[in-house]
């Protein structure tokens, strides 16, 4: 029965994380017009995706006393059962969910926000109920695929709120190709930077020469091209990549990859955080 | 990963939670899928239809329905009112939808300075862009 309170309330504290995560997206207005415009065969890909990543997030971090494959599956459900219930909830109440829209359009708009808002129910309980639990449950171990794998979910998660933007064309525009390459490169140094120095070092050793190069072959390349795939899939899936010359496209993708980079280069160190 | 043990097992709550997830998980994916799969592709189709015509200060308001039956959403849709006297005046009024979704209906109105009820109004879409 105490199992049964505990898991209760770490299942509000979920719904918090949900609504804090996904909350630029609910605001965003491009991101309604995705209910309607994006094709539903790709809006279904991103929602198969977005299991297998909760999982592998509920194994790193730990959500709830997780033992073994069986509980993270489940908390990944609840994950998802409490990221679509928040946006069905908040884009009701937001007025971009109606009763008279049709079924699919409904659907669609909740599918879009529950990857960021599993996000946030998954990390939220992590993070808000550890005292309370003591500590709950084994983090996962951290090989250099997991790594990489938690690089992915942060790119995602970043570069997800910015995608279905119309800005993130008309940043594109704006930018020549010097500019482009420029951004490119800061992207590529921001994500060492934030792997070098906020992840790897900081509470254990003072970095060496040696790390910087060793990090910066082994992660913050592989990071970034991490970045570069999340953000093609999120062009893609949002059907921003269709009939666009590839010089273009490229651009599109370097702007995204900056948001994604963010993202992959804070994703292991916010987890790590958690873990004390 | 190394089975620690579990003083209390999985509360049950947990497994309901999880497993109306994973049905709801199903339930989004079979919906898109479905709607993905259908295979319908009828462009749009734009049927108008008044609403109410109700008098206002300086003329009239005329609050109609679009209804897109097709199955592709139609963007920046143009809709003219026109309306002929039968005195062979012309007026002419335009409202504009940033989207029309499939199976959708939405509101809107135009303005007119003459009184549409007493017929010879004509509403329609005039073109839209894919988006």
């Amino acid at each position: 029965m105490q199992a049964n309170t505990a898991y209760a309330r770490g299942l509000a504290r979920a719904f918090v994380g949900a609504l804090l995560f996904a909350l630029p997206l609910f605001m965003t207005m491009e991101m309604w017009w995705l209910g309607f415009t994006a094709d539903k065969l790709r809006l279904a890909a991103l929602v198969v995706v977005t299991l297998p990543l909760l999982v592998s997030l509920s194994y790193l971090a730990g959500f709830e006393r997780a033992f073994g494959i069986v509980d993270h599956l489940l908390d990944a459900c609840a994950a998802f059962l409490v990221a679509a219930l928040t946006g069905a909830v908040a884009l009701t109440l937001l007025g971009v969910i109606t009763p008279t829209q049709p079924a699919i359009e409904i659907v669609s708009k909740i599918a879009v926000v529950t990857f960021p808002a599993g996000i946030g129910a998954l990390l939220a309980d992590k993070q808000l109920g550890r005292k309370e639990r003591g500590g709950a449950g084994e983090p996962g171990a951290r090989g250099y695929w997991m790594r990489l794998l938690l690089m992915l979910v942060g790119a995602l998660f970043v570069a997800l709120n910015v995608a279905p933007t119309d800005e993130m064309v008309l940043i594109a525009f704006q930018l020549g190709p010097l500019q482009v390459a420029l951004l490119a490169l800061v992207s590529l140094a921001l994500l060492h930077a934030l792997l070098l120095w906020v992840d790897f070092s900081g509470r254990d050793a003072p970095v060496k020469a040696s790390d910087f190069w060793s990090v910066l072959l082994r992660f913050s390349l592989a990071g970034y091209a991490i970045c570069v795939l999340s953000s093609l899939l999120l062009l893609w899936v949002f059907g921003r990549a269709e009939d666009v010359p590839l010089a273009e496209l490229t651009e599109y993708v370097v702007v995204l990859s900056f948001a994604a980079a963010l993202g992959a280069g804070l994703a292991h160190a916010v987890v790590a955080e958690q873990r004390g | 990963v190394a089975k620690a043990s579990a003083p209390e097992g999985t509360p049950l709550l947990e497994w309901l939670v999880g497993g109306a997830g994973a049905l709801l998980f199903c339930a989004v994916l079979g919906v898109l899928l479905m709607a993905g799969l259908s295979g319908a592709d009828a462009p749009p189709s734009i049927e108008m239809r008044v609403e109410r015509v109700t008098q206002v200060r300086g003329g009239y308001v005329v609050e109609f329905t679009a209804e897109n039956s097709g199955d592709h959403t139609a963007a920046a849709v143009e809709i003219i009112a026109e309306l002929r006297g039968a005195d062979g005046s012309r007026e002419t009024a335009r409202a504009h939808f940033e989207h029309l979704p499939p199976h959708s209906i939405r509101r809107g109105g135009v303005f007119l300075s003459n009184d549409p009820r007493a017929g010879g109004l004509v509403l329609r879409a005039q073109g839209y862009a894919d988006p």
